[in-house]
């Protein structure tokens, strides 16, 4: 649980001080066995929050509690409890094999060689890196990286898991893997704090979710609660042509995606506008469909609202 | 008790996995101060072709009869602590570097145990090596007893440079080039610690230099022992006291990167 928690960050650029309000009073409260999930685009604050939580950074104010313990009083006690994953590509020792690595790590958090080795080797299986386990670190590609690392958080078999972006970088197999096995974590009781940017991995995985921007919390609950903050439907039209619209997003392919955001029973008659609109300008439509909204739908809605504190 | 023991076996496991992965700069490092020392006789049998005085004026300012005795003392002491000097003062950077950093500070482990003993294995190894560089003495009518209490004098001189070494260390943390700080303190035992000649040759203000140095006592010590089996107690106490400095010194300080850690969080590097 994070309770009015604030940091600024001093800087110096030459002669002038600047100060960085990085968190600005984050709330939330995550319950035993369930995965919680802090969304936010870059620089929103999530991995200073997780630093935090982690108890290698101080808060200016407020104060956060794991497992029942201070972070800030009970440090000792609060790093017995949490595994804790920061940036995936690093963290481990380059010319240690993966096995070793986890051996390491692990007798650092209390374990005898002989049960940290046993736990690296089921681990290591956990996590489909049996094969590779006596590969140096430093030949592991960033998939591998991270299933390490989220090995690494497993090797005491904490409570409470920590993860800051851990499918980041990783490509769509590696990603669903590490999101499968973290599905199978919570199966497990264990308690995990997931910070991304990926709105459809939230949306898999999270319980619940608060979603950060500038260092505030500007929107917190369950998934459906968070949907039923955009409220109605959506309508999505994909078509070819090169108009400016403020709900239109290019892809990659050339198709521009425009989404709409509705009340229900009015979906219809927006569609009908939108499509006459797009056709007087030229533009050639390839789909048109009415979808629920999506935690992306959200997260556009409350950017756009950022005064918004649910 | 245990648990103490356990850390510094983790951190003893990594580092001599890491230097097993590449022993060979062990081999060179074993060989060097032969090379050195071979060196410096040469150069002293080519000055004696110009000035037939050179090796009286060698005996009259070193006090030794023996210049490969004295050179190879000296260089023996100077690539141990070379070693111990550049690991330590490199490993809180390297952490940084690595990321490794946040994961140690993030675990229950003793920070005091870290510092030190991620970095005291490679006493143990300079030790390895120095039985190889030290190894002509028992040539030169050095007694099995009198090497060893050699090789003890040396391990204990090289144990304020791994405080000397963790203390440059974090201090310069924020320096991204975070190997400088050895190749500094490299040139700084070069020039003040007298591996190849004596330091009353050095003017007022260097000697006063080298006071701070534990090198330079250890050299004394050594030299003294193995050119005239007498053990320098005021060399001995000096280094104890150093080590004793240094070592608290380097511990305190890297408290502090954790606390520079918690307050601005700009040393980690996620």
């Amino acid at each position: 649980m994070a309770r009015e928690l604030v940091k600024i960050y001093r800087t110096k650029k030459g002669r002038r001080k600047e100060e960085i309000r990085a968190l600005d009073g984050v709330s939330f409260k995550a319950e035993k066995g369930e995965i919680f999930g802090l969304l936010g685009p870059n620089g929103a604050g999530k991995t200073t929050t997780v630093k935090i939580l982690s108890t290698i950074l101080t808060p200016d104010s407020g104060e956060a509690f794991i497992d029942g313990k201070s972070v800030l009083k009970e440090k000792e006690d609060v790093r017995k409890v949490i595994g804790v994953t920061f940036t995936v590509e690093k963290g481990f020792y380059n010319k240690l094999t993966g096995k070793e690595n986890l051996i390491y790590f692990g007798v650092l958090r209390g374990m005898s060689f002989s049960d940290a080795r046993r736990r690296a080797d089921e681990l290591l299986d956990l996590v489909g890196l049996s094969d590779d386990k006596n590969r140096l670190f430093e030949e592991y590609s960033l998939g591998m990286r991270a299933k390490l690392a989220i090995a690494r958080t497993l090797m005491h078999d904490p409570p409470v898991l920590i993860l800051d972006e851990p499918t980041i970088g990783l490509d769509p197999i590696a990603a669903r893997n590490v999101r499968n096995l973290l599905a199978e974590l919570r199966k497990e009781g264990k308690t995990i704090l997931l910070t991304t940017h990926n709105m459809r991995e939230a949306e898999e995985l999270c319980d619940k979710i608060s979603m950060i921007d500038r260092g505030r919390i500007i929107l917190s609950g369950t998934v459906d609660e968070l949907k039923r903050f955009v409220g109605g439907k959506i309508v999505v039209i994909d078509f070819l042509a090169d108009i400016e619209m403020e709900n239109a997003i290019k892809k990659d392919n050339g198709v521009s995606e425009l989404r709409i955001e509705c009340d229900k029973g009015n979906e219809m008659d927006i569609m009908y506008e939108a499509l006459t609109y797009l056709r007087s300008k030229g533009a050639r439509v390839i789909k048109a469909q009415v979808e629920e909204p999506s935690l992306e739908d959200v997260f556009v809605k409350v950017m756009r609202k950022p005064q918004v504190v649910a | 008790m245990r648990r103490f023991l356990l850390e510094i076996s983790a951190h003893m496991y990594k580092e001599i996995k890491y230097i097993m992965r590449d022993p060979a700069w062990l081999v060179v490092f074993s060989i060097f101060p032969y090379v050195m020392a071979a060196m410096s006789c040469l150069m002293g049998i080519a000055s004696s072709y110009i000035s037939p005085d050179a090796f009286s004026e060698f005996q009259r300012n070193t006090g030794s009869s023996n210049a490969m005795l004295y050179f190879l003392t000296g260089y023996g002491i100077m690539f141990p602590s070379f070693l111990v000097v550049s690991v330590a003062s490199e490993n809180t950077g390297a952490e940084i570097a690595s990321g490794t950093l946040e994961q140690i500070f993030v675990s229950p482990a003793k920070r005091e145990l870290f510092i030190l003993f991620s970095s005291f294995p490679y006493i143990l190894v300079a030790m390895l090596g120095l039985i190889v560089s030290y190894a002509p003495l028992l040539l030169m009518g050095i007694s099995i007893l009198d090497f060893l209490i050699a090789m003890t004098m040396v391990f204990i001189g090289l144990l304020p440079l791994l405080g000397l070494g963790v203390l440059a260390s974090n201090l310069t943390i924020k320096v991204k080039e975070y190997w400088s700080a050895a190749n500094f303190l490299q040139a700084f035992l070069t020039l003040f610690s007298g591996f190849a000649y004596p330091i009353s040759f050095l003017p007022e203000w260097m000697r006063l230099v080298s006071h701070v140095l534990p090198t330079s006592y250890a050299v004394e010590l050594v030299r003294k022992y193995v050119e005239a089996h007498s053990i320098s107690y005021s060399n001995l106490y000096g280094i104890v006291l150093m080590a004793i400095a240094y070592i608290t010194a380097g511990v305190m300080s890297f408290r502090l990167v954790e606390k520079e850690g918690e307050r601005s969080g700009s040393i980690y590097s996620s």
